[in-house]
């Protein structure tokens, strides 16, 4: 179990990253807040507990690799960053604006500390399969993270990494699905279904782990007992809710994709203000 | 039972006889596909002779029950069956890869009657199948579909889309067949890329699950009526089977993948397969022997195996070798030179002689299987790291099913991928269109970044490949399947974007790449002979183009001629059309593909028919002069 004095530290970074989100995706007038929000706890755990970075050397060859290959939620991966220190948090509000760094998918040659430019579905998981494989072959003990959509787990590409990355063996490679059972058209379920998704994954030859993707607990026992473990390559399944703690985006599908208008920004503001509070009294913020 | 023995005995003797053709095709095209033929004869001769409600009478008729073979290159198990039931003469089985004929080295369902759907493309069988099940629901017809998929397509991701499609639209009128026969080109399938455990893979994807002996008549029969009493989900019968089955010396042998039987071995299986004496007379007569694709398939086989070193470029300027051979040797070299070279490749290895570099360097040689698109995303991450990856499949899938991949995740990111490909043209001719790349160099020329080089024989191919691994970016290279001319010696240079004259002239200038310089070549020698001086260029590069060369060569001959191996549009004749417009306005000829895809047949012959010869290189010559 982590320690709780950690876990309260990475709560309000959550908070602070939701807030970013919002920020970000009101200013730029466009961008995914549904699919970054569900994977706030998952992204803050790794880039402020987990992951071997130098925010002062984002090229450190000794880091461990993380790919977005669900790379529409860029927002999430921009506010991790920034608020680590790769770049300033004012940066946040030029989303999306011309000449900006910060692309509506990322572009790996502008923003310090992303590793991939990614944004087309299905191939992330392959592209760490093969930063892996280097890691491995270099000898290095260096891992790699790769955080997948439920989406784009209908891409057969995602199935073909999962088969070379258990051929392989890959045991430094631990994989995250953000499974918040929403996608463009609607539900997962309706559109077309993963379930049983863990039994897909162990008949692909993974080590599975299921938890709550916004229990940080349980994201750190679980990102531990994969490194602990020899039987990679590492599949967590995070059950997480679509637009996480915003009240009117919640498992809405139709918050993958919108701009934030007035509004909803002030109700959003005020979601997660009130969260703020609460974090406050519990003693989360001390 | 007595009616289900002799339902039974009756289909092992018709299993016979199919597999007789199938030797018989082979034999006589000299080229085919008899392991995985084989593997599947029970299968496919249960399902077309006692199951599927088909008429050879009317190929067409839309209640007919489909069949889909997903893994197409084992058509000669799928046109036996069709022509022993009547569809076409078994007479024209024997021409199995002839050009102008009905029988292509993969499925066309524009040529053969019964042919449902067009494969050799592995991996897509199934998604068709869904589509086929779907629509046939939609309509309301009863009819069922039959999908037969190859162990080693189901490293392709597409299978598990079909496979949660499938499942999603409750699709009980489709039935998947694994001819589980554990063996794909590289390999056991364990090795190349292991499905197990495959039951569990395909009950986590929804799928009612059957596992039998696949040459077990009575279990074939048992599992498809298991499948047809089965509501609201599809079923897969995996079906262990073994490759060669049948034949003693090509089972279990993953060499007979794709190889022919001469006279000798031809006997000796017909005589196990229980041929009479006239059956064997008349099969020895219809080899079409004596034709170049005797010797190159020949060829083809000595060099599959994987030999402990390499073997030495033909000496001198003699004769005629697939730039794939000259790729496989300079690669080695490159491994012994450039510490972080690494190979990627997807089950073809013995094809694009990539095999030689895993052969002396394994721990830095990466088998994918047959999963072009996780390949080529993989080699953009090893690239990451500083590595130099060689990405190898053939033409028409790396810049096709990959063709994103190479797009957004190589080129976007300008990362240091070499995706080095075989068969590329029509050269592989005999295996038909599903394995000619003739749209390639234009898909790649487009995309942002991205280096095209094609060198014209073993010694350009060697030289640009080690130039390639100098460039930083990313290159796609383009060799050929069959043999074509040495033009060069051994200490030629080349230099990327820098196209080379290999002769002068006045009156036209020709433009060629890769296999096609040869062409140009003897067009010009024609052209001498009637008081014609044409320029030839090797174009290898095809971008960046060397447009100080086009601008001075048309400036000289002001008549242009460019000569390729893939279709008029997108690759050399637009390229030097588009520097040609903005520089100095010529009148040009194109010669290659023009709006059509080829077929199977030898390779001079393809290019007599396609207009893509000496001799049509010549008439546009003149044709530009009038």
């Amino acid at each position: 179990m982590a320690d709780e004095a950690v876990v309260d530290r990475l709560r309000l970074k959550c908070l602070d990253v939701r807030r970013d989100i919002i920020e970000m995706v009101h200013a730029g007038g466009s961008g995914h807040p549904g699919g970054s929000l569900s994977a706030v706890e998952i992204l803050t755990a790794l880039y402020f507990e987990v992951m071997r970075i130098r925010p002062e050397e984002p090229d450190w060859e000794e880091r461990d690799r993380f790919i977005l290959s669900k790379g529409h939620a860029a927002p999430a991966i921009y506010a991790v960053l920034a608020e680590r220190g790769f770049f300033p948090v004012e940066e946040l509000k030029t989303f999306t604006a011309p000449g900006t760094r910060l692309q509506k998918h990322i572009d790996m040659h502008l923003v310090p500390g992303t590793e991939l430019s990614t944004g087309s579905l299905g191939q992330g998981l392959s592209v760490g399969v093969g930063m892996a494989l280097a890691d491995r072959m270099d000898g290095k003990d260096r891992r790699v993270y790769v955080l997948i959509g439920d989406g784009e787990s209908q891409e057969g590409q995602i199935w073909e990494a999962a088969m070379t990355a258990a051929q392989q063996r890959l045991n430094n490679l631990i994989a995250f699905l953000d499974y918040n059972r929403c996608q463009v058209d609607g539900y997962v379920c309706d559109i077309c279904g993963l379930e049983p998704v863990e039994d897909k994954w162990r008949g692909f030859g993974w080590h599975v782990q299921r938890v709550d993707g916004h229990d940080l607990h349980q994201i750190l026992a679980a990102v531990e007992t994969a490194q602990r473990s020899e039987q990679g390559p590492h599949m967590i399944i995070a059950d997480t809710v679509k637009g996480k703690d915003i009240s009117y985006m919640e498992n809405r599908p139709e918050w993958h994709a919108r701009a934030i208008a007035e509004e909803e920004y002030r109700v959003a503001v005020a979601d997660l203000d009130s969260i703020g509070r609460s974090l406050a009294r519990s003693g989360g913020a001390g | 039972m007595t009616g289900r023995a002799e339902i039974i005995a009756k289909l092992e003797q018709q299993a016979l006889t199919i597999r007789r053709d199938i030797l018989t095709m082979v034999h006589a095209a000299q080229s085919g596909h008899p392991g995985g033929s084989l593997s599947a004869a029970d299968i496919v001769t249960a399902l077309y002779f006692h199951f599927m409600r088909v008429d050879p009478d009317d190929p067409d008729w839309p209640d007919r029950d489909r069949f889909v073979l997903s893994k197409g290159h084992a058509c000669p198990v799928w046109y036996s069956c069709l022509a022993e039931k009547g569809f076409f003469p078994v007479e024209e089985l024997v021409t199995l890869r002839e050009i102008d004929g009905r029988l292509q080295g993969h499925p066309d369902m524009k040529k053969t009657p019964g042919v449902d759907v067009t494969t050799g493309s592995l991996g897509q069988g199934l998604s068709v199948g869904v589509g086929m099940a779907l629509g046939l629901k939609v309509d309301g017809r009863d009819a069922r579909v039959y999908v037969i998929l190859g162990d080693g397509e189901l490293n392709e991701g597409q299978v598990w889309e079909a496979a949660m499609a499938g499942a999603k639209f409750g699709l009980d009128n489709l039935t998947a067949i694994v001819d589980y026969n554990n063996l794909q080109l590289d390999g056991h399938c364990h090795e190349v890329m292991p499905i197990e455990p495959l039951v569990d893979k395909w009950r986590a994807f929804n799928w009612q699950v059957l596992e039998i002996d696949g040459h077990d008549v009575a279990a074939i029969l048992g599992a498809i009526e298991a499948a047809q009493g089965t509501l609201g989900r599809p079923t897969v019968i995996i079906a262990h089977t073994v490759k060669g089955k049948g034949v003693s010396y090509m089972e279990g042998e993953c060499d007979w993948h794709g190889r022919a039987p001469d006279d000798e071995q031809y006997s000796q299986a017909m005589a196990e397969l229980g041929a009479d004496a006239g059956e064997l007379a008349s099969g020895l007569a219809s080899a079409r022997k004596g034709s170049p694709d005797h010797a190159v398939q020949q060829a083809t086989v000595e060099s599959l195996v994987p030999s402990s070193g390499i073997q030495a470029l033909t000496p001198g300027r003699a004769g005629p070798a697939p730039t794939r051979d000259a790729y496989g040797e300079v690669l080695v070299e490159l491994g012994e030179e450039i510490p972080n070279l690494v190979v990627l490749e997807a089950d073809i290895a013995k094809s694009t002689r990539t095999c030689h570099f895993a052969a002396r360097f394994p721990e830095r040689f990466f088998q994918f299987g047959v999963a072009e698109a996780d390949m080529m995303a993989a080699a953009a991450g090893l690239a990451t790291t500083g590595q130099i990856p060689f990405a190898s499949t053939y033409a028409v899938f790396g810049s096709m099913r990959a063709c994103e991949q190479a797009r957004t995740f190589i080129a976007y990111p300008e990362l240091n991928v070499k995706i080095a490909v075989s068969h590329g043209g029509i050269t592989p001719a005999n295996d038909g269109v599903t394995h000619q790349a003739t749209e390639d160099l234009g898909i790649m020329r487009t995309i942002p970044g991205m280096t095209v080089v094609m060198p014209a024989d073993a010694y350009a191919t060697k030289a640009l490949v080690r130039a390639a691994a100098a460039h930083t970016g990313p290159v796609y290279l383009r060799f050929t399947r069959d043999a074509v001319p040495i033009i060069y010696g051994p200490d030629e240079t080349f230099e990327i974007g820098k196209g080379k004259v290999l002769r002068q002239g006045d009156d036209v200038s020709l433009i060629a790449i890769g296999d096609m310089l040869g062409v140009a070549l003897e067009a010009a020698e024609r052209l001498a002979a009637s008081g014609v001086s044409a320029e030839v260029i090797d174009m290898h590069t095809l971008k960046p183009i060397d447009r100080a060369l086009v601008v001075q060569t048309a400036a000289k001959t002001r008549r242009v001629v460019t000569v390729e191996d893939h279709q008029i549009q997108g690759g050399l004749g637009s390229a030097v059309a588009e520097v040609l417009g903005e520089e100095l306005p010529t009148k040009m000829r194109r010669i290659g593909l023009r709006n059509t895809f080829a077929e199977s047949g030898r390779y001079d012959l393809l290019l007599a028919k396609y207009g893509m010869d000496a001799g049509a290189v010549a008439a546009a010559v003149r044709d530009l002069m009038d």
